[in-house]
């Protein structure tokens, strides 16, 4: 066994992956409605009736959708994350993971590799997002949909990681619904909360101070600190 | 050249909690052979398949693939091993193409490799036209022939068969278990075909006979038949695994 053989094997990974997400149409589409509302409808309805204020590090007034889009980015990376958790346990129960486990490669690696290839799914689709958002005038400078990759491939480590933790944890397919709710749910108010704190004691991220993740909308008008909450 | 057994077990126990699955299990196959694995339903055999494929850790005892140690070398010995589970293990919703293809990549083959053996298999088992639709379109024995591509693609030297026959009908029970055979007359494969279908065997098979986790028979029909004084192969069945 040799690098390549790993390449391979993850670059296989990665394409089953893939291929599954664009072939099944309802869930490639899926994974977009949801965001695509928030922007479309439910941003256009509280833009009406929400004024934001001018809050570093804006520096002038923005509108609601802008100020949404990032938060709406870390929502399709913590539904992918449950997703490829979903797919774990349906590939479980359907006997496809068999065919993975008994693959002469360390156990560490088949699990890095679901990792890394959950993680570009999502990426995936979080760009195709951002093309929709373009279209809808929420335009970014170029620089920023390079600048925000790292960012988007430690969320989806993070969030994919979860998932699996989840995976590991449901036995039935039955049940996952039910524990997916129960997982996302409660995970908006800890982080409301979370950056009231940060706000009110001035801390920040390091990535944050650093200013990496504001430049991706690089006139500084959108801080996705800020922007998580709305969501 | 290896000149080490396919498969090697040497005194496998196992237990789910208080009840032992596997009591003492030993046996050896060589390439050239069709080794049926028989017994009643509970008497081991999945266990004994899921301790060979390191589904699950071998407690106590030895095995052994193509002379790697399955607790030791991981790794190199998977990689001699071909195996069709009871369960269809394939991805509905790819095509038979693209489901051989990642096995092919697991296993480290090039694509340009993978596609002509690919090409060879499916050519063999008389699927190539097939190998552009998704495999939920396909029957039941179709699926296993491409399971049976599939587990032959990396050119293992040891093909486990998991019941492979369960739920097909006679046609497609009777090329599977004709192909499995001819395979294994090559000389190149062994071949472990765990059932409890008495008339997948061929008269010039090995046996073993497993039963309540205890193996009761081994060797070629003939001493299996003689050791038990049963005029058929299913009377020696029976008598092996009546009682404790």
């Amino acid at each position: 066994m040799n690098i390549l053989h790993f390449w391979r094997a993850m670059w296989g990974i990665t394409g089953r992956e893939l291929r599954r997400f664009v072939t099944q149409r309802e869930r490639f589409i899926s994974a977009l409605v949801r965001p695509l509302i928030w922007l479309f409808v439910f941003a256009a309805g509280f833009r009406a009736a929400l004024g934001l204020a001018i809050n570093p590090p804006y520096q002038t007034y923005i509108l609601y959708e802008v100020y949404i889009t990032p938060g709406l980015i870390g929502m399709i990376q913590l539904f992918n994350g449950m997703q490829s958790s979903l797919s774990m346990v349906y590939d479980r129960e359907m006997g496809s993971m068999r065919s993975l486990l008994v693959s002469p490669l360390p156990r560490w690696f088949l699990l890095l590799s679901k990792l890394l290839a959950g993680t570009f799914v999502s990426i995936l689709q979080v760009y195709v997002f951002l093309a929709i958002a373009w279209a809808y005038k929420i335009h970014a400078p170029w620089q920023g949909y390079l600048y925000i990759i790292p960012a988007l491939i430690l969320s989806g480590l993070m969030l994919g990681a979860v998932g699996l933790l989840l995976s590991s944890f449901i036995k039935q397919l039955e049940n996952f619904a039910g524990v997916m709710n129960f997982v996302i749910f409660p995970m908006f108010f800890p982080l409301d909360r979370a950056l009231s704190f940060m706000e009110a004691e001035r801390i920040k991220p390091a990535a944050v101070q650093s200013g990496k993740i504001q430049s991706f909308f690089a006139s500084r008008r959108i801080d996705p600190l800020c922007s998580l909450r709305p969501i | 050249m290896n000149t080490s057994p396919a498969l090697s077990i040497t005194d496998v126990n196992f237990s789910y909690g208080a009840k032992k699955a596997l009591d003492g299990v030993s046996f050896e196959i060589n390439p050239g052979h069709c080794t049926m694995l028989l017994g009643p339903n509970g008497a081991g055999k999945c266990t004994l398949f899921s301790l060979m494929t390191r589904l699950y850790d071998t407690p106590s005892g030895r095995i052994e693939l193509g002379g790697h140690d399955i607790k030791q070398e991981t790794c190199k010995a998977l990689a001699t091993l071909g195996i069709v589970f009871q369960q269809t293990t394939l991805d509905l919703d790819l095509t038979v193409q693209q489901n051989l293809r990642y096995h092919a990549a697991l296993h480290g083959i090039s694509g340009k490799v993978a596609d002509a053996r690919i090409l060879e298999e499916l050519e063999r088992l008389g699927m190539v036209e097939r190998r552009f639709e998704k495999v939920r379109q396909l029957n039941g024995g179709h699926r296993r022939r491409v399971e049976i591509a599939r587990a032959l693609l990396h050119k293992p030297s040891l093909l486990l068969l998991d019941e492979p026959t369960v739920g097909l009908d006679v046609p497609s029970r009777t090329s599977i278990v004709d192909y499995v055979h001819r395979l294994a007359n090559t000389g190149n494969i062994a071949v472990l075909w765990a059932s409890h279908l008495i008339d997948e065997i061929y008269p010039d098979d090995r046996l073993i006979v497993l039963h309540k986790g205890k193996i009761r028979a081994t060797g070629s029909v003939d001493a299996v038949l003689q050791t038990t004084g049963a005029p058929q192969i299913k009377d020696a069945f029976f008598k092996l695994t009546q009682g404790d």
